[in-house]
């Protein structure tokens, strides 16, 4: 009974939190309709504490530009990105505002850089953990298959070339070598996907800071970046973060000053 | 005296006939004759030189005569004026546009070739048309003529007064005389040249005076016409122009171009070889043509074609001279020693003959330019002359309309085609416009002509092709292109017209933009402003994403399932190729499963009542079960000495009696099945199956 109690009460909790988010994400759209930008983002920004929803993420951005803040557009553009990569609206978005940045991308503009970083990023982290899966049943089921029927692993490649002449327990060994080159295809990219959100990102979110030799104010100005310049994240230290840019630029800023993506 | 005089001028005239002939030379020779020429002046020039050289060889004792006659004869030649200047044109009134020649002549009797300076040319443009030298010997005197000609074309009206030409002369400055020329608005009625340098322009006429050394105009001259003296704007008129020389020609060549103001000019191609010709039934030693035109005027009035004007180097034959005789043994004091003085040996050397430089031109050729009739000129006039102009239009595929039923539909597009063919300038027929109505849509054309341009005129067709598209089905017609043109033949306007061509049209997919005829103004979508699209209002954006899979329990046991199902069949085939390996071992193993099954079985037959059954299946199924534990062949067990059996393989004692005990009562219910107890068959099942478990655990 206890338990059955406790069950209701949770139950209840979460719908009545979700009617609360409803209700601030309500009113929050009302305030971006009526033009206070800087309402919306509060309302959106309560919200993201608990959601992380592509589609939020654009409202974010779009408040955070709304209200002169392009670095912090930035920022929810790349979260919501992240989710989901082939967004239209969040890829258009975030275009939209990089035209506006101050500081020149750094990142390969050539179409070949283009068309590797598009193709890099096409499918989302999800996406690519499913299909390295089903490669991995794929490979492991054929695998215990042809153990069982007592077929060498090796035939695989002989029945490829051979498919129609090969016995009938044989056949099925013609699925294990694309099988394989599938999971190392797949596995490769995940495993590089997941290792590059591992590598801390960020955003200016500040209108323009120097970055420094050292962390400290005192150190050396070595360049200055401006608002919505996307960084890599190398290391901390007393509330300062080495990071460097595209161009191999690097530099010392105040934590404050950036936001991870 | 005076014949001696003439020698030794002669003598004393070598050097600057050799620098006369020099710069004759040098000037522009065309062919191989040219070239020929040059080497027989370069002879001439040699042959001359030793001339001279023989005269002063002629000894010492010679040399005070010479110089006694040198000083007579400048005493005779420098008491009189030694040159004179002349300047001449050869029509004193032109048009604007129009050329006329002015001519400087200067004559020197002191052997010496002075360069006269010509007056400023304003109003005219000028052009140097070279010049020509002339050498007469008459009674002992030996006048040097050269004339020095410029071709001028008229830029303005008015009266223009070219001022005296100049020549220095012993010192002094000679002026030659003041030439008036008036210049006329372009279209006015030109003046003859009054003194055609060179020839007439139609043999048959009376001989003119001999110009320039003797050379009969008559017999050199070039011949210049066009077809017609009269046309119309726009109607072609052929140019030919032909060099006709009954003289031996050393080289020949064009001083200036032919001038059509008024017209536009097509250069026909021309051969221009000098040989043998015919010309008006009469044989020419030489004779080649010099050009070849099509002339279009472009506008009405009367024109004047002025026509080429050449150079000429006729060959003349030199007059004979007597063998001069001198020296020992014939002591003729004013003869000369050299053995090879003479005429003989002229011929030998090629010394023969001189080259006499002269021009020839012909009379300017007038035309007079009609414009078109304005009386019946249609509105729909194209602006162009012809002959015979043809015209037909066709389709690109039958227009058969039960094929083209099934084959056109609307929205398919037609490649019309429009050929006019005909005589005159096609290639500026304008584009026909196409009465098409509401039937077609004319979306493009492209125009193709195909003329071929010689001395009989402009011919050929031009094709113009349309792209049309029926803009609804059924019975659509094509109307008949008209096209109106100015038959020069005929002296007429024309129309031609095509035949209509009638098309079915079957129902097609059509689009909107067709029936509102908007297709052609199709553009792209302009770019007027950009901006951040907005934002996502539905409350699935609260929908929260999943954690990473990859950090997801369940997708992390998920995926581990296949490698767990890997490893079973990996370990599981191995056992099962352990034990087909080793078959009394695959016995034992399967033994007791073997045994249970039996077991369940006589239950089932126990449980229908059939004791004999139930025991006979016990039975078998305890001996198999012993057989395959104890890996003894089959049926090696007998119910009799079986505890003795099963003691020696390792049973205990208690359970080999026990299933001793089992085996003969099965054995007895076989034989005697009444004497069973009711109820002694499940009893037998349950002995059967503890004693199978104690065996399971003993063995």
């Amino acid at each position: 009974m206890k338990n059955i109690l406790s069950l209701l009460l949770a139950v209840a909790v979460a719908g009545s939190a979700a009617a609360q988010d409803v209700e601030i994400f309500r009113k929050a759209n009302e305030a971006y309709k009526a033009g206070d930008y800087e309402t919306a983002l509060q309302g959106y920004r309560k919200l993201a504490g608990s959601v992380s929803n592509p589609s939020l993420f654009l409202n974010l951005g779009n408040a955070a530009f709304k209200t002169g803040h392009s670095g912090w557009a930035v920022v929810y553009y790349e979260r919501g990105l992240r989710l989901e990569p082939r967004n239209p609206d969040l890829t258009a978005n975030l275009e939209f505002v990089r035209e506006r940045i101050v500081d020149k991308s750094t990142e390969g503009t050539d179409w070949f850089s283009g068309l590797v970083a598009g193709t890099y990023r096409y499918l989302s982290l999800k996406e690519l953990l499913v299909l390295t899966s089903v490669f991995w049943f794929q490979f492991l089921g054929v695998a215990a298959s042809l153990y069982w029927l007592d077929v060498p692993l090796t035939r695989s490649l002989g029945v490829l070339f051979s498919f129609l002449e090969a016995p009938r327990r044989e056949k099925l060994a013609a699925l294990l070598l694309p099988a394989a080159l599938g999971l190392v295809f797949f596995a490769g990219w995940t495993g590089t996907r997941i290792h590059d959100e591992t590598i801390p990102r960020a955003v200016v979110v500040e209108k323009e800071v120097k970055a420094t030799s050292g962390p400290g104010a005192d150190a050396t100005v070595v360049f200055a970046v401006h608002e919505g310049t996307k960084l890599t994240v190398l290391r901390r230290s007393d509330r300062w973060a080495q990071v460097s840019l595209a161009n191999g630029y690097s530099g010392w800023l105040p934590e404050d000053a950036i936001e991870e993506i | 005296m005076g014949e001696r005089a003439e020698k030794q001028e002669a003598a004393c005239a070598s050097d600057s006939w050799g620098i006369l002939r020099q710069a004759q030379d040098e000037r522009t020779l065309g062919g191989r004759d040219g070239a020929g020429s040059l080497r027989q002046a370069q002879d001439e020039r040699v042959s001359r030189g030793r001339y001279g050289a023989g005269i002063l060889r002629g000894g010492w004792r010679l040399g005070w005569v010479a110089a006694l006659a040198c000083a007579l004869t400048a005493g005779v030649v420098f008491g009189a004026p030694s040159a004179s200047i002349q300047a001449s044109v050869d029509r004193d009134t032109v048009a604007v546009g129009e050329a006329l020649l002015y001519t400087i002549t200067v004559s020197s009797q002191s052997g010496q070739s002075p360069q006269p300076r010509p007056p400023s040319f304003d109003g005219f443009l000028a052009q140097s048309s070279g010049s020509s030298t002339s050498l007469n010997m008459t009674n002992g005197t030996v006048q040097l003529t050269i004339s020095s000609s410029f071709q001028l074309i008229a830029q303005k009206e008015g009266t223009f007064k070219l001022g005296p030409a100049e020549l220095d002369a012993d010192g002094t400055v000679l002026k030659s005389n003041p030439v008036t020329i008036t210049v006329v608005p372009a279209g006015a009625p030109p003046q003859l040249p009054s003194n055609p340098p060179g020839a007439a322009s139609e043999p048959g006429e009376a001989d003119p005076a001999p110009a320039q050394g003797g050379i009969n105009p008559r017999k050199l001259f070039l011949f210049a016409d066009v077809g017609k003296k009269e046309v119309m704007v726009g109607e072609p008129l052929s140019y030919y122009s032909a060099l006709l020389s009954e003289y031996d020609l050393a080289e020949c060549s064009i001083a200036s171009e032919a001038l059509f103001t008024g017209f536009v000019v097509e250069n026909l191609d021309v051969k221009r070889q000098l040989q043998p010709v015919t010309f008006r039934g009469k044989h020419y030693p030489l004779g080649c043509e010099v050009s070849k035109k099509l002339l279009i005027p472009a506008a009405p009035g009367t024109f004047t074609i002025r026509p080429e004007m050449l150079r000429a180097g006729v060959k003349v034959p030199n007059a004979q001279r007597p063998r001069r005789r001198g020296g020992w043994p014939f002591n003729d004091p004013f003869g000369s020693d050299d053995p090879f003085d003479d005429p003989i040996f002229d011929r030998f050397f090629g010394r023969n003959f001189q080259v006499r430089q002269t021009s020839v031109a012909a009379d300017p050729i007038v035309v007079k330019v009609l414009p078109l009739p304005a009386a019946g000129k249609p509105a729909s006039f194209s602006g162009i002359i012809a002959e015979d102009l043809t015209i037909s239009a066709g389709l690109d595929r039958k227009v058969d309309r039960n094929k083209v039923q099934k084959s056109l539909k609307e929205t398919d597009a037609l490649n019309f085609k429009v050929v006019l063919s005909g005589r005159g300038d096609i290639r500026a027929l304008p584009k026909p416009e196409l009465a098409l109505g509401d039937g077609f849509k004319e979306y493009e054309s492209k125009a193709t002509p195909e003329v071929k341009v010689d001395e009989s005129g402009i011919s050929g067709r031009k094709t113009f092709e349309f792209v049309l598209v029926p803009r609804r089905s059924g019975q659509l017609t094509i109307p008949a292109v008209e096209v109106t043109y100015f038959d020069s033949s005929k002296r007429q306007y024309r129309t031609i017209r095509s035949r209509p061509i009638d098309i079915q049209v079957a129902p097609g997919e059509r689009e909107e933009a067709l029936s509102t005829g908007v297709a052609s103004a199709r553009k792209d979508v302009k770019v007027l402003g950009t901006d951040l699209r907005y934002i996502v209002e539905s409350p699935a954006a609260l929908i929260s994403y999943s954690e990473p899979l990859h950090l997801s329990r369940a997708f992390q046991l998920l995926n581990f399932l296949p490698f767990a199902g890997f490893v079973g069949a990996v370990l599981q085939t191995r056992r099962r190729r352990w034990l087909e390996r080793d078959p009394a071992r695959a016995r034992r193993e399967r033994a007791g499963k073997t045994a249970r099954e039996a077991v369940t079985r006589a239950r089932e037959l126990a449980a229908g009542g059939s004791a004999k059954e139930t025991c006979a299946r016990l039975e078998e199924a305890l001996l198999q079960y012993l057989w395959a534990k104890l890996n003894v062949p089959a049926n090696s067990i007998v119910v009799e000495t079986s505890d003795a059996t099963l003691a020696a393989h390792g049973v205990p004692a208690e359970l080999a009696s026990h299933a001793k005990e089992l085996l003969t009562r099965f054995e007895m219910s076989r034989y005697a099945p009444g004497a069973l107890a009711s109820g002694a068959a499940e009893r037998d099942v349950l002995a059967t199956e503890e004693l199978l478990a104690e065996l399971e655990r003993a063995l």
